[in-house]
Parts: structure tokens; sequence; C-alpha cells
């Protein structure tokens, strides 16, 4: 294992509200991210998984902030940056982002050349010609006609669009990308080819990913480590085979049953009951607890810490159950005798 | 097509719609100044009136014919429409009080009111047209200079402009002994019988009633006594239309003021060659000031000689001879009795023949230059109104200075020298803003001191501002309310003078149908009317009642009470207008509402002709 | 579609609104009653003088010949002879636009720019103390009649602290020397400025809420668009977010622009009257009661045409600010 090129201790993130209605949008989130790693981070909208991806580029809106924890980038504190600081040290050339909505997120009235003219004119010595030349490279790699680059947004389809944005994401070179939902506005055919498209950049570029999703199925398939989040706490993180194999966090568990698995297209889909809580005050309990069909009272009594799972390296779930789980959950863990995987089926 | 091309639309839709919206807005607003469109079409009268009363006591005299009306009365008099001209500035607020000191008690009469505001234009257009969409006009003869001899308003009530042959006859009166009368006098060359002969026509038309009097039309105008000398003013007061009191006061500054500034209304300095001019109003401002005639009207509306010594008028009245005095033209020249042939058989010739519009001389003038200080004017018949009428209103031009402007070859398109032998040269002008006078000495009768500039003012309000603020040191053309509010306001340092036209103010009852072709109706009316409430209200008791019938002031020339019939009280008196209709054989029903006497005719004449001159 | 072929159609529509406002105008004046020898009779001509001028003026004529008159007429150039002031409208009317455009200009420039300003600062600090005083304050002053608040002003600046006079382009004295020379030359006198603060500042205060409100709601919804949150974590600059933002929220505002610079022509009528500002809107009332067909017909186009061309460029211009309005055009 090398260094880690992001990580989140004990991170609180809470968005401020007029009328004193504090949000607690991220409570005592742990994770890392090793370098060339793709990093799946994984859960429910409203989870808070956005507002990391926010954070670690400064981008949270202005009434967002971290009110505790550290947050290391190559091993530099930047959780409380400033706006120039992130733009100097952190936005763009170190990280970059694939927004959520690339449709609205091209200004609509700058052509694509002078958007990337821009990019070049605050982060990189390049003259215009060269910037919309490494433009016109890009554009090759990810697939889009050289001959569009001054173009406006308006003139590309979704799909293109949101290659086009992976450009912009790859111009400067960044050492991690943080790719947010990067295909939900996107139909299943182009969703698939964006993925590949994302997961085929590891072999030729050096970079991080930190892909965002609530398509566990999509982390499983694409990403070396992952993250589960629910309620604002990290539940559970691992390596993806640890996480798949050996799921200990019982959102974790529940989660996993609830996508379709390619192998048991006849498995019926679990469904997770309830909802996450209003996280609108301090959270000194598992948000999980109230849809846990293994809930205890304490549960509800603090905030679970980290347990390392037994026998795997950097795998740890927060849950004071974690132990019990393979028990508690041996039904949802073992799948059906009878049901066969149509893959083993084919080997 | 992309979901940005949809939010592209959405914003084109906003945007368009935000354009029409302002647009419309701003064509209504453009075209709000425009008057009311048609008026209403009246059909509401006949279904108001008759229907209506005939339901509440049908059920009693089933009997019979009409059935409806209180048994040997007629139809109900439906509600009365009275219509008034909505752009007259101050008139206009004299107007609106006038109808509703009528609306006050037209319940005691057993009537019903309603007002219809017009534009001055549609007005006239409407009463030319005998239209019968209003009962009355309640209007003012505007006190034009030519009117200080009766001929104009006495011809415009002749028959032969009644009816619906687009000619005005403000009441649509229709009387042929009094017009028989006005046709007569308007050639009759000696003084003294023609009076007579006006005396009579004005008799008959007092007795008739065509105009209802309500009270003198006040002047009243301001002088910042900081920045200029008070004035002496007569009866006329000082006006925009009548700056006799200032030049006949010297037109002095005071307390380092060098310019005299007044404002003038915004009818005013619509043309520069004022033979011409559009409006007459601005006539009063050129004979006064800047283009003396022989003679002309003072500020009591008294003639006094001008550039003319005096005159002489022949025994038949087709000859009158002046002698003038010593006086020169702004350029320098003297003002001899070849200009004075010049310039009254030139504005005859464009007046009968040319575009010349006002200046009325008679047919056929010639001007015989006996020497250089005598003209005899003759005319092949008496021409009475040339010395009342058109001679003191315009004034001697030059007439080297306008044969060489080229006015001959083309009498209303030549470069206007603007000179005359007033008092007062006019030094700059500007169409529609300003006209800056300055003294001139070669006057024999008026010696001025200061130069005057006059800036057009559209509002009355914003002249009272001016004025008040120091910005303007003589304001005329106030209303009187402006006039006592000055007065307040500035205390002693202004002159308030108030003075009264020469014609009054009254209501215009459309005698073509009913109720206003019957006298008794008129005359109720003119009981109704509270003038000395309206002194009050509208003149803050600065003018006077008018309780004679006729179209002329007290303080007109030809006033003369001995003819005149008396139109009714100073305050109102409904029981005498009860009696009056009630003798007439009018009624009322048991709810109060007027009828009209049995088998009382409700048109003088068909809607849409004229009247027959054998029958009125 | 191309961008040549688009310009062409949306000329021919211009020309063809701006002939047919034209059109419209000369029926819509013909059907009120009376007509400008109504006047005349009223101040006593006679018949026959009445019948002859309006020989002159043509409108004796069948409405047709009128009609054709004028329109050929208007499309040599020549817009008529006023019927009240015997002199061409057109010498009449130029110098009072110049008056009321030199009013109105500045005035309505500056009422875009500093309420545009002010509505980018106050959307900028939604919720603030600010925002909603700034918006009432706005309201109140388009809410007031025009007229009344220039009385306002004029009653607290000259009557109470004498500053500034009530009334007219400079003092009648001065007026009257500027008149011979360069229309600029009086731009130079300190009075002129002074007889213009006043009318000036109603007029800035009375319109400053259009862009004022629009300006605030377009930055409140270009702040929370996705292409500035991603503008902001490409690493740029908050002066430059700034500017990205006023240029998307300008867009609106930069629309209403020159319509309302036409349509204030309009509302400027009684702001003229009572700032007796010698502008063309005195000239309108006046002409309208009198019935000065010529006159009227003639003011009344300008104002159309000047919204129509302002229209016609907005459209051209919001082609250039937003690239996407000539798709929207394309698909048409």
């Amino acid at each position: 294992m090398t260094d880690p090129i992001l990580e989140f201790e004990n991170v609180d993130i809470r968005y401020r509200t007029e009328k004193g209605n504090d949000v607690y949008a991220v409570n005592d989130a742990s994770f890392s991210i090793d370098r060339h790693d793709y990093f799946g981070l994984v859960g429910e909208s409203g989870c808070g998984k956005s507002t990391i991806a926010d954070a670690i580029v400064g981008g949270l809106d202005s009434n967002g902030e971290v009110t505790s924890g550290t947050i290391r980038y190559k091993g530099e504190e930047i959780q409380d940056y400033s706006e120039s600081e992130f733009n100097e040290n952190v936005r763009w050339k170190e990280i970059s982002v694939i927004p959520q909505s690339s449709m609205n997120s091209l200004d609509p009235v700058m052509k694509l050349s002078n958007q990337a003219v821009e990019m070049a004119k605050y982060h990189t010595d390049l003259t215009k010609t060269e910037a919309v030349d490494r433009l016109r490279e890009l554009f090759e790699v990810v697939g889009l006609s050289e001959s569009r680059i001054h173009d406006y947004p308006h003139q590309f389809s979704g799909g293109m669009q949101q290659r086009a944005i992976i450009a912009f994401a790859l111009y400067l070179q960044p050492s991690l990308i943080i790719a947010d939902e990067p295909t939900t506005a996107l139909d299943v055919i182009m969703q698939d080819q964006i993925i590949d498209y994302i997961n085929g950049l590891k072999d030729e570029w050096d970079i991080s990913m930190l892909m965002i999703t609530h398509d566990i199925s999509v982390v499983f398939e694409n990403c070396d480590s992952m993250a589960v989040m629910h309620g604002g706490q990290v539940a559970e993180t691992g390596s993806v085979v640890d996480v798949y194999d050996r799921p200990r966090h019982p959102y974790a568990i529940l989660l996993q049953n609830a996508f379709p698995d390619v192998r048991f297209p006849d498995r019926e889909l679990a469904v997770i009951d309830g909802h996450p809580p209003q996280l609108r005050d301090e959270v000194d309990f598992c948000t999980f607890a109230d849809r846990c069909p293994w809930a205890q009272p304490e549960c509800r009594e603090g905030a679970p810490d980290a347990q390392p799972v037994a026998g795997d390296d950097d795998h740890q779930a927060w849950c004071v159950r974690a132990d019990e789980m393979e028990e508690l959950a041996a039904d949802h863990l073992e799948p059906n005798a009878d049901e066969e995987s149509i893959l083993e089926g084919q080997e | 097509m992309p979901p940005s091309g949809n939010r592209v639309e959405e914003k084109g839709i906003d945007r368009r719609q935000a354009l029409k919206v302002i647009s419309v807005a701003s064509a209504a607003a453009l075209a709000g100044c425009g008057g009311n469109g048609e008026g209403g079409d009246g059909g509401d009268d006949g279904g108001g009136g008759d229907d209506g009363g005939g339901d509440d006591d049908g059920g009693d005299d089933d009997g019979g014919d009409g059935g409806s009306s209180p048994e040997g009365l007629g139809e109900r008099v439906p509600t009365l429409t009275f219509q008034y001209w909505s752009d007259q500035g101050p008139p206009t607020v004299l107007f609106e009080e006038t109808i509703s000191s009528i609306q006050s008690v037209a319940s005691d009469i057993g009537i019903e009111v309603e007002t219809q505001p017009m534009t001055t234009a549609e007005g006239i257009t409407a009463v030319s047209d005998d239209v019968r969409d209003f009962h009355l006009a309640v209007n003012s003869h505007g006190p034009d200079p030519g009117r200080l001899d009766p001929n104009g308003l006495l011809q415009a009530y002749s028959i032969g402009n009644a009816g619906s042959n687009g000619q005005y006859n403000p009441s649509n009166y229709a009387n042929t002994e009094y017009s028989d009368l006005v046709n007569e006098q308007v050639s009759m060359g000696v003084p003294d019988e023609r009076r007579e002969v006006v005396g009579e026509a004005m008799s008959l038309y007092s007795e008739d009633l065509p105009f209802i009097p309500t009270i003198e039309r006040p002047t009243t105008a301001a002088i910042n006594t900081d920045m200029v000398e008070p004035v002496e003013a007569g009866g006329a007061g000082l006006s925009a239309v009548n700056w006799a009191a200032l030049v006949e006061s010297g037109a002095q500054t005071t307390g380092g003021t060098d310019t005299i500034l007044a404002n003038l209304p915004g009818e005013f300095l619509t043309d520069s060659f004022y033979p011409t001019v559009g409006d007459t109003d601005s006539l009063g401002l050129y004979t006064q000031l800047t283009h003396s005639p022989l003679m002309l009207y003072d500020s009591d509306y008294e003639r006094v000689p001008v550039l003319a010594e005096d005159w002489e008028v022949s025994d038949d009245g087709t000859e009158v001879t002046f002698n003038l005095r010593d006086a020169t033209f702004h350029n320098g020249e003297p003002v001899t009795a070849s200009d004075v042939k010049w310039t009254y058989e030139f504005l005859s010739e464009q007046y009968h023949d040319g575009p010349y519009q006002w200046t009325d001389l008679p047919e056929d003038l010639t001007v015989e230059a006996v020497d250089e200080t005598t003209a005899r004017f003759e005319t092949p018949e008496p021409a009475p109104t040339l010395l009342t009428a058109q001679l003191p209103t315009f004034g001697v031009l030059p007439r080297d200075a306008y044969v060489d402007a080229g006015i001959e070859e083309n009498p209303t398109d030549f470069e206007d020298p603007m000179i005359g032998a007033g008092p007062y040269e006019i030094a700059t002008y500007n169409n529609q803003e300003n006209i800056e006078l300055v003294p001139h000495d070669g006057n024999p009768a008026f010696e001025v001191e200061s130069p005057i500039i006059m800036s057009i003012y559209d509002s009355v309000s914003a002249v009272r501002r001016a004025f008040e603020n120091g910005e303007l040191g003589i304001a005329v053309t106030l209303t009187p309310d402006a006039g006592r509010q000055i007065g307040e306001t500035m205390g002693d340092t202004a002159q308030i003078v108030n003075g009264a036209a020469f014609l009054p103010f009254g209501m215009m009852p459309q005698m073509s149908y009913a109720p206003g072709m019957h006298h008794e109706f008129r005359q109720a009316l003119s009981h109704m009317v509270d003038r000395q409430g309206l002194n009050e209200t509208y003149a803050f008791g600065e003018s006077d009642v008018v309780t004679y019938c006729t179209f002329n002031s007290q303080q007109h020339p030809w006033y003369n009470e001995d003819v005149l019939t008396e139109a009714g009280p100073e305050t109102r008196d409904v029981e005498a207008a009860r009696q009056v209709l009630e003798d007439a054989g009018w009624g009322w029903d048991d709810d109060g509402n007027l009828y009209y006497p049995e088998d009382a005719d409700l048109e003088a004449w068909p809607e849409g002709e004229e009247p027959n001159p054998d029958n009125f | 579609m191309s961008r040549l072929s688009y310009f062409v159609r949306r000329t021919a529509i211009t020309v063809g609104l701006i002939f047919l406002v034209a059109s419209a105008l000369f029926f819509f004046f013909r059907a009120m009653p009376g007509d400008y020898s109504s006047l005349l009779v009223q101040q006593g001509m006679n018949p026959e003088q009445i019948e002859r001028l309006r020989a002159d003026w043509g409108l004796d004529a069948p409405l047709y010949v009128q009609y054709y008159e004028y329109i050929t007429n208007l499309l040599t150039g020549n817009a008529g002879q006023s019927f009240r002031f015997s002199e061409p409208v057109w010498e009449l009317v130029a110098p009072r636009i110049l008056n009321s455009f030199v009013l109105v200009a500045p005035a309505i420039t500056a009422t875009y720019i500093v309420g545009g300003l002010f509505g980018a600062y106050i959307g900028r600090r939604r919720g603030s103390p600010l925002e909603k005083s700034g918006i009432i304050s706005v309201s109140v002053f388009h809410s007031i009649p025009d007229f009344f608040l220039g009385i306002m002003l004029i009653a607290l600046f000259s009557s109470t602290l004498g500053i500034f006079p009530t009334s007219g382009m400079l003092p009648p004295a001065a007026m009257l020397q500027v008149q011979d020379q360069a229309y600029w030359q009086r731009f130079l006198l300190p009075e002129f400025w002074r007889h213009y603060t006043l009318p000036f500042m109603t007029v800035l205060l009375y319109f400053m809420q259009y862009p004022t409100l629009i300006m605030r709601n377009s930055v409140v919804e270009v702040s929370n668009q996705e292409y500035l949150h991603y503008h902001r974590l490409k690493g740029l600059p908050e002066s430059k977010l700034l500017r990205k933002i006023i240029r998307h929220a300008s867009l609106p505002v930069i629309t209403l622009y020159p319509i309302s610079l036409a349509a204030s022509i309009s509302g400027l009528v009684l702001i003229e009257v009572v700032f007796n500002w010698p502008g063309i809107g005195q000239l309108l009332v006046s002409s309208v009661l009198a019935r000065d067909f010529p006159v009227i017909q003639f003011v009344f186009l300008i104002a159309a045409v000047w919204v129509i061309i302002g229209n016609f460029v907005v459209d051209l211009l919001y082609g250039v600010l937003d690239p996407r309005v000539s798709v929207a055009g394309d698909e048409d």
C-alpha cells in the first residue's frame, strides 16, 4: 500500500440556517483513498456523500462548514483553506470534479474552447493556442470530434456534454478526480459507455478517483475500495472485495440485497424500510438504528466507533454489533442454496 | 431538442410578454390624453326614463293611451346629460362645479343628472352636428379680441347655424326674428342706430334664455413686487390675452431685476406671423405689446387711440378717416398712411381670397393715403365692426419690410421680419417655447421701461411653483385658487391682480329637443344654479355673479342691462324653479319624479335636420 | 437558417410592422371626433373660412385619398405640415425630441446602471435587511405617480432647501442665448445642470424599480445555477465569478433597456409638464387636444418605431449575448 492521497479523519460538516435549525450533514466521517485507487462512495441520496465531495474542493455552500476533524490531501490539512488557498493549491490542478449535472454545468454562453482557455489562464502558463490544442487532444481522448471544440454547450447532446466535462476534468492532469454521480442524467446505454470510459482511464492516466454514486453495483464493478454512508455517517469502509464478501454493517448488508445481482437475476430484491433521520441535532447515535433489524438500545446511546473486521486490512464497520453480524445476518449473506449463479453456469 | 432549448424559449416568452405589456401600457398612456372616444350612444336615455317610470304607476291608471304617467302628464323627463369640455384647464374646473351645483338639487326637482366630458374639438363637432347625445353643454365662449364687438357671437346664435348642418350654434338656438335683426345690424353705418338694433336682438335673446349665465370669467395674475413694480389694473385685470395693464403702467422692474420674466399658456406662440395665428388667443399678446393698431381696447375695455391721433366716421358709415401720430416701426422707419393702406388692404384681400384666417376685414375695403399722416378707409356698404372689432385687433405693418420679405408672393410661408410699431420689439422668438421683447421708444401711446421674456408653461401649478420660487416676476392665467395660495404664501411681496374677461361662463341648453327646447325648463335650470356659491368655491368671491341673460359680461363695452331679462337669482331658488315648471303644466309622480306636460313636444325639429325658419 | 436570412426576415417583419403602425395611427386618429377646425369654430371663424382651410389641409378629400397622400409623403420622408403651427412637422418635432432625449436617455441609462448594480448588490445579499428595504424603497418610488414624485422633489429641493429651480431647462435669458448656439453649448452652463437635476432624479427614482428588481431576481437565479458552482470548483477567482454572474443576470435587464427608453418617452409627458421641460410630451398633449393630426401621427409613429427598432436591436443583441437564442430561432 502506498501513502493515501486523501484522508478523512473524524470529519463533521454542518450547514447553518437562519432559524437555527442547523443540519448536521456529515458526522465523524473517516476514510482514506490511496494513490491510484478508484474509491467508491455509496449511499442513499441525502446521506452526505455529495457534501463530502464539496468539502474536499472547498465547494460547500456559504453556510456549510467543516466543524471538526481533518481532511488531508497528500498529507496537507485542507479543511480550513480559504477560497483563494483552494484555488491555488487544490482546485483543478490537483483535484478536478465531474459534477452531478453535466447538462447544466457548462456555461451556456461560452464556447467550450473558451472555457478551456479560461482554465488554462488561471492555472497554467499555456498560451491561448496551446490551451486550445490541449483541449483538442483531450477531445480525441474522450471520443469527441476535434472539430467541435469551438461549439457552444447547447450544440452538444447530453452524452457529448458529459464527455466534454470529462475532458475538462482531465485537462490539468489532476491527481484526483471526484466523479459525483457522473451518469445520473444519462440514459442507460450512455451510462455504461461513460462508466466504462472512466474505468478505462485507470490504465492510461496516473490518477485516483473518488466515485460517488447511489448504485452499489457500479462501485463493485469499477472500484478498488469503497465506503458506504448512511445518514451522515460512514457505515463501512474497506476494499471492494472485502465489503462485498464480508459486509459487517447491517446497512451494507441490506444494500447489497437491494440491488439486482447480474449473477442471480431471479432473486427477489430486498427493501430497506424506513427513512434516515433528519439530522437536526448533534448526532450521538447510530443513524441506521431505526431501520436496522438487529438494533439494540445500545445503538441509540452513542455514535458507534469503528470496528476493524478481523482478518481484513483496512476493513472497518461502524456498528457495535459488527462482530456478531456474520451470525445475525446469515440469511442475507448466504445466497439460497437452490439458486445458481448464471455466471457459474457459464464457467 | 436539448433541455437548454426549452429554457431559452421560456425566457423568450417572458421577455416578449414584458415588452407587450410595456408597449400596450405606453400606447394607452399616450392615447389617454386623447379624450374618450365616441362617447356613449345615448341608448340608455329612453330605457331609464319612460319605461321605468311606467312600471311603477301602471297599475292605477290602466285607462287609455300611454297609461304610464301620472294623470294629466306626459312622459317622464329623462336623465339629463351635461356635456362639458374637459381640456380647458381652469374653466373645466368651473364647468364641473356648475354641473354639481345643479346636481346637488336635482332630486328636489325630480330629475337625474349625468356628465359627459368631451374635448373641445369633440364637443364642438357634436353640437355642430346636433347629435342629441346630451341635453346641455356647459362650455364657454372664448374671450377673443374680436368679440369686444357683439357681432361674432350674435351671428353664432343665428338660426342658419342651428341643426345638424355642421355649423356651430352653441345652443342650437332657432329664432328667425332674432336672426333677422342680427343680419340687419352687421351693415348699419350709424353707430347709434346699430346699437339700437343690437339691443333689440339682445332683448329677444335674453328673453329666450338660450344661454344661462352663471358668473363672470375671472382672470387672475400675480406680480412679484420684489422684481416688478405693481400695476394699476383696470376691470380687465392682467392676463395672457390682455397685457394692457402692464404697458399702461410702464412695465418697470425693481430691486435690481433687469428683465420681467412672465409665463404664457401652452397654446401660445404657435406661429410667428400673427395675422395668421391659428388661435386668436395670441392676438391679444401681439396687439397690445408688439403690433400696435390705430386704436385698441385698454385695460377697462375702452377704445383708446394708439397710432392714430383721432378718427372721424362719415354720416353713412362707409368712410373712416384717421389722423396718424408720429410713430416709428421697430426698424426705425416712420409709420405712414401708405403703410396703413397696404396693411389693411392686404389683410382684407388675404382674408377673403387667401389663407388668412382671422382678420375678418370687410370685403372690398379700400384705404386711401390722403397724405403722409391721413388714411381714409372706405367700404361700399357700411362696415361697423371695422372700428369695434377688426381695427383694434390688428396692428399696422411696415409695408417695405414685409414686401421685401416676400409676403405678397407667399403669404403664409415667408421669413417673418416680426416688425410692428408696438411699445415692444420682438428680439427673439421660438415657436412654443419663448419670446423676448425689448422696449421700443417709437410708440406714441405707451412708454415702457424693461424687457420681457415670456416662456411657455403648460401647467398652472408649475407656474405657481416657479413664481413662488422667484423664477417668474409675473404669473398670468392662474386659477383663482392659485392666486389665493400665492397671496397666502408670499404675502406683501405678491400683488394679486384680479379681473374679469369680457365674456361670462354659463350653460348652453340644447334647444333642438326636449327638455332644453322648453323655455320654462331653461328658466328652472337658471333658478337651480347657485351663482353665489360658484363665485365662492371657484373664484373665492373675487368674481361676480351674472343674473341677466347675455353672452357679454358686465365689463363688455356693449353690455346694456336695460334691454336684458333677468335670468335668475344670485343664490338658487328651488321653489321658484318648481313653480315655473308647475305653471307650465309639468308635474311629479308620488316619488317626486318630473314629468313633461301632457302632449308636450319632444323635439323642436326632427333629428338630423335643420330648423325651418318659417316655424321659429 | 443562416444568420443572414434570419436578419433579413427580421428586417422585413420590422418594416412591415412600422407600416402597419403608421396605417393604424392614421385611421385611429381620424376616428376621433372633431378636427383642428373645430377649435377655430369655437374661436369664431366663419364657415366659409373653415371650409377653405379644411380644403387646404386636405381634410375634405375622401379618407383613402388622405391615406394615400400620408403614406406616400412618409415614404418620401415628408411628415407633413402642422395645422396649428403652419410649419413642417419635422422642424417642429425634432428639437423637442432632442430635448426629451437629452433628459430621458441619460436618466434611463443611469437608472439601468444604478438600478442594475443595486439589484445585483442586494441579490448577492439575499435575505438581508438591506435587500428588504431596497425592494421596498424602489417599489414605493414607482407606486407614487411620477408627477407627484416630481412635485415632492420640488417641494423639498426648491421650495424648502432652495437648491434647485422648479422649471425649465435654463433661466429664460440663458435659454434665449443658447437657442442660437450649437445644442451642446448648453451643457457647458452650470445653470443647465441645476435645472437638469430634479427632472433627472425624478425619472431615475421613478424607473429604478424595473432594473433593480429584475437584476436582483436574475442574480439570485443565476447564483444558483450549476455552471456557476462548476466555475467555482474549477478554481476561478471570486471577482471573475462575480463578473460572470453579472453577465448572465444582465440579459433580461439589457432586454428591457431599449424598451424602457422608448416607453419612458410617453411616461415622461407628466414629468415634463411638472418641470416645464420643453420636450415632446408637452407638444404631444397640446397637439392631441387641438387635433393637429400630422403632429400627433408623427410623434406616435416615432414612439412606435422606437419601440419596434429597440425590440429588433435587442433581438439581434440577444443572439450575441446568449448563443442559445439563435438556436430557438432556427427551430421555428
